[in-house]
């Protein structure tokens, strides 16, 4: 049993999913009560986006082993995602409990802290993770999302600039990166990555949606936008303001130069709130 | 007490639990809508609709001295300007002449306290950015906020003109 369960191992690794669910099936006909087998093929149903199956498979896991720490670490993972926080948060604890010095789970608790935007808590919990396992990639991942979002870019950058330097070929560092050339406005380089990535998973829906994004930022027709772009609402502010006063001054001495300045102003105001939608159909319809 | 019994002390402080049952993604309105409401409906709809962000994060006792502070400034601010406006006879000429004034140091008033919510919710705004998450549909709420913000301040700046009388 011991060779199939490594066969198994490396047939879920290469992304041999059905290969793997064939195997497992025949395996679970000669033992239908073997928790790992069932854990085998609830991963195999995960990685197949069958979630029904999976949950059905880690229920039969845990039916005949309650303690079964890879089923109820799935079973985290699956309520994390369908939106059960509470029971996500009650089986990660569990398993934290019993592996008290796993930084990977502690990793899985923040982001399932982030999700739920309790940053302050997600920022002890990855700390803690790299107290106790310093280059521990998930925990350093998290560690760039937290100060992405805590405005600490210079600690984002640096931890960023060792994970790619050390895994350049990882999917979630180039992720991480990605995030991170969009959030410091580097749209042009980020557009770039972001076919790259593309070129090696054509099938990922959020790539293109970000691709297309991308592609509306840094077209040239959407210059006029460029301070929205870089100081978001504070120029949209700023700009209203300046052109109030000024259109104000203006009245009291050249009212053609007012009107002038009026249309000039409303024009732009309609633009930027058109530019995105028209351009992110025109480039999805004809692609980028 | 040894290091590693504080340690575990410190780590069962963090597996105390923060969700509740059926709370997964927390979704908030955007700050494109934020801006849009203190931009049309002015200082109260800036005030209600930032408190309704703080009650989806939980912290609407967190900020609640900020939402006092900012009404209480600009209630008062709207009752001395009806009892100025009351004073000064309110004729249709000095309205005509002063009206755009006052509209454009309400707005930017609204503006400045929509840059302060801002500032305190930043990080979770960009959280639920990076997280993925939908932004609620803010129509129905921002509209609502709007609506209540001028009948507040109406109120408020009618009640300041009668006491003028």
């Amino acid at each position: 049993m011991n060779t199939d369960y490594g066969q198994l191992e490396r047939l879920l690794e290469v992304g041999r999913v059905d290969d793997a669910r064939e195997l497992v099936g025949g395996l679970l006909a000669e033992a239908p009560n073997d928790p790992d087998l069932h854990w085998y093929a609830a991963r195999a149903a995960l990685l197949n986006g069958d979630v029904d199956e999976g949950r059905r498979q880690i229920e039969a896991a845990l039916g005949s082993d309650p303690g079964h720490f890879g089923a109820r670490f799935l079973l985290f993972r699956i309520e994390m995602h369908t939106g059960r926080g509470a029971e996500a948060e009650q089986l990660v604890t569990d398993l934290i409990r019993e592996q008290p010095e796993d930084a990977d789970l502690l990793t899985e608790y923040a982001d399932l802290m982030i999700q739920t935007l309790h940053l302050d808590k997600a920022r002890a919990l990855t700390d803690e993770a790299l107290r106790l396992e310093p280059d521990n990639r998930s925990a350093r991942i998290t560690d760039v999302l937290l100060s992405t979002i805590e405005g600490q870019r210079s600690r984002a950058g640096t931890q960023l600039t060792r994970l790619v330097r050390e895994n350049p070929d990882a999917r979630d560092v180039a992720y991480t990166l990605l995030q991170n050339l969009t959030e410091n406005g580097r749209s042009r380089e980020a557009l770039v990555l972001c076919q790259e990535m593309m070129q090696s998973d054509p099938g990922n829906q959020n790539l293109v949606d970000l691709a297309i994004a991308l592609r509306v930022q840094t077209h040239p027709l959407a210059l006029p936008l460029w301070p929205m772009q870089k100081f978001g609402w504070r120029a949209s502010a700023a700009i209203w303001l300046g052109a109030a006063l000024s259109i104000g001054l203006l009245r009291q001495t050249n009212s053609m130069w007012a009107v002038s300045l009026v249309s000039v102003y409303v024009v732009w105001v309609v633009y930027t709130w058109v530019f995105e939608a028209i351009m992110t159909r025109w480039f999805r319809a004809r692609g980028i | 007490m040894s290091q590693s019994q504080s340690k575990a002390r410190q780590l069962d402080a963090l597996l105390q639990p923060s969700l509740q049952q059926g709370v997964g993604a927390v979704s908030i309105y955007s700050v494109r809508a934020g801006f849009m409401v203190a931009f049309f409906g002015g200082f109260f709809a800036a005030v209600l609709f930032g408190a309704l962000n703080s009650q989806r994060l939980g912290r609407l006792r967190t900020d609640a001295w900020l939402y006092a502070l900012g009404t209480l400034a600009f209630g008062a601010y709207t009752i001395a300007l009806g009892h100025a406006i009351a004073s000064e006879g309110a004729t249709a000429e000095w309205l005509a002449e002063n009206s755009r004034g006052l509209r454009i140091a309400n707005r930017a008033a609204s503006l400045a306290f929509f840059g302060i919510i801002f500032l305190v919710h930043r990080r979770f705004y960009k959280a639920a950015e990076l997280a993925g998450e939908n932004s609620l549909s803010p129509w129905l709420p921002g509209i609502a906020a709007c609506v209540v913000g001028t009948v507040i301040a109406v109120a408020l700046a009618g009640a300041g003109a009668l006491a003028a009388q």
